[in-house]
């Protein structure tokens, strides 16, 4: 062990010759603990009835067949495929459409001192989704979070994503925990754009001057809560 | 500039600091006195505990069976493996630093967020998690197949966990023996192992946001400059710097 004193530096080594403490070196504390609990609830994102009638009967079955966001059942206009006097149950096909949506909501968990910039937080949190939103083709959102688990959140961590069929993610949710200012933030962001359901629903009753309940698609719930116990170590540098 | 070491014979407190002032500057360590204090006993500081490093072999994921049920016939015309997903855990192994203790994981090299991407086929996916419980560190696995299965894959894992030193520690100012130093009530302990900034570092510490989404995808960005994209992922996302410690 030696301990060295001089006018510009103080230096520490254990017995190994290692060194422990050095002035010339930042060494990091803590300033702040903060232990909390922050409940969030991610919002559904809404819902667009699809429909398409596939065929239809003479004289109107040269009429354009085409995606609909709702069929009317009144006289027949020769030129919109949603526009039908009639049609037998199996011509129309109904899905639910998720509407693009981005959100961000900020919470404020913990407050440090005015003077003085943190150089970094050492997060760990027990994440519990309460509610899992699910689309109603493929089920729950995928989530790699293990349940009621002490994980790190540092920085920010992926709550929730939804895959299409061979493509890219439709759905990501996010939750980040930062400082801003004299606070500590924890912020939840969700961004999904466009998505097609692939569960089909047929029409039972068919269009007989009034549209059938039997084809209207049910609308995905894409709302999941989530609630999470934080432990925030608020941290410097030394010089 | 000077250093000061300094030790108050009444409360005991030693605190170092850059300059020259009035000690009593530094009586009560609050806001604008961090920028000047090397040490404090009044502070906490943070060491290391344990390291866990292990290799885990996660074993293949199956794609479904093809099918071409009128369930999904109104947008796909082809045959298409009935999309499966699953959880496992692993054990990564022990350690004794408490459940709460905080923790920094490493995959291949990289600092990564929780729920990362360890391995992608196309769209099929299997993401992690390392978490704590009360005597071990594991891995959570989240994996996910549509068209492609997920071949087995080895991925080796270590885990830096962190001792605070809040509480002091008997009654001592400034002791100096020939195999240890202490000061500041144990705050400042040759048996203890102070993390320290180096330019070779283990891990990064930071303190803004590592993770972003945008246009349905997302995107993980650590201050050690690992990076993971999902394809549709449509922002600019650049991540936060850190600062690199050597445990």
């Amino acid at each position: 062990m030696s301990f060295f004193a001089s006018n510009d530096r103080i230096e520490v080594t254990d017995t190994n010759g290692e060194t422990v403490f050095d002035t010339t070196t930042p060494m990091p504390f803590i300033t702040t603990e903060i232990v909390t609990q922050v409940m969030h609830t991610f919002p559904d994102s809404g819902d667009e009835p699809q429909y398409q009638i596939t065929k239809t009967r003479p004289p109107f079955d040269s009429k354009p067949v085409g995606t609909c966001s709702e069929i009317r059942c009144d006289d027949d206009d020769a030129a919109d495929p949603c526009y039908r006097v009639e049609w037998d149950p199996e011509w129309i096909r109904a899905w639910n459409k998720v509407l693009p949506r981005d959100h961000i909501s900020t919470y404020t968990i913990g407050s440090i001192d005015a003077g003085y910039e943190p150089d970094f937080l050492l997060a760990t949190g027990e994440l519990v989704r309460v509610k899992a939103g699910r689309q109603k083709d493929f089920g729950a959102f995928i989530s790699s979070v293990p349940q009621g688990e002490r994980i790190s959140v540092d920085g920010s961590i992926v709550l929730e994503t939804a895959y299409e069929i061979g493509g890219p993610a439709w759905l990501s949710r996010v939750m980040s925990v930062y400082v801003e200012g004299n606070s500590v933030k924890a912020e939840f962001k969700h961004s999904n754009v466009a998505y097609e359901s692939r569960l089909e629903y047929r029409d039972l009753a068919g269009c007989y001057g009034k549209q059938s309940e039997g084809a209207t698609p049910l609308p995905d719930d894409l709302s999941s809560r989530w609630e999470i116990s934080f432990r925030i170590l608020v941290g410097k540098f030394t010089p | 500039m000077t250093r000061t070491l300094y030790a108050n014979g009444k409360t005991g407190q030693v605190f170092i600091y850059a300059g020259t002032q009035d000690p009593q500057t530094f009586d009560r360590p609050r806001g604008e006195t961090y920028n000047a204090i090397h040490f404090h006993s009044d502070l906490s500081y943070l060491g290391s505990s344990q390291v866990v490093e292990a290799t885990i072999t996660h074993p293949k994921r199956q794609k479904g069976e093809q099918t071409d049920d009128k369930f999904f016939g109104l947008l796909e015309t082809d045959p298409y493996s009935v999309p499966l997903q699953g959880t496992h855990e692993y054990i990564l192994g022990k350690h004794s630093a408490g459940v709460d203790a905080p923790f920094v994981s490493i995959y291949n090299g990289a600092q990564i967020p929780a729920g990362s991407i360890i391995q992608k086929v196309e769209e099929s996916v299997r993401a992690v998690s390392l978490f704590l419980t009360g005597g071990e560190v594991r891995v959570f696995e989240n994996w996910a197949t549509f068209e492609h299965s997920l071949p087995a894959v080895t991925r080796t894992y270590k885990v830096y966990l962190f001792e605070t030193l809040f509480e002091p520690s008997g009654r001592t100012s400034i002791r100096m023996l020939p195999d240890r130093f202490t000061a500041g009530f144990g705050k400042l302990d040759t048996n203890y192992r102070y993390i320290r900034e180096t330019d070779t570092p283990d891990l990064y510490l930071s303190v803004g946001r590592s993770a972003d989404v945008d246009g349905g995808g997302w995107k993980t960005s650590s201050p050690d400059g690992a990076s993971v994209t999902t394809a549709s992922y449509s922002g600019g996302f650049v991540g936060a710097p850190g600062r690199g410690v050597k445990v």
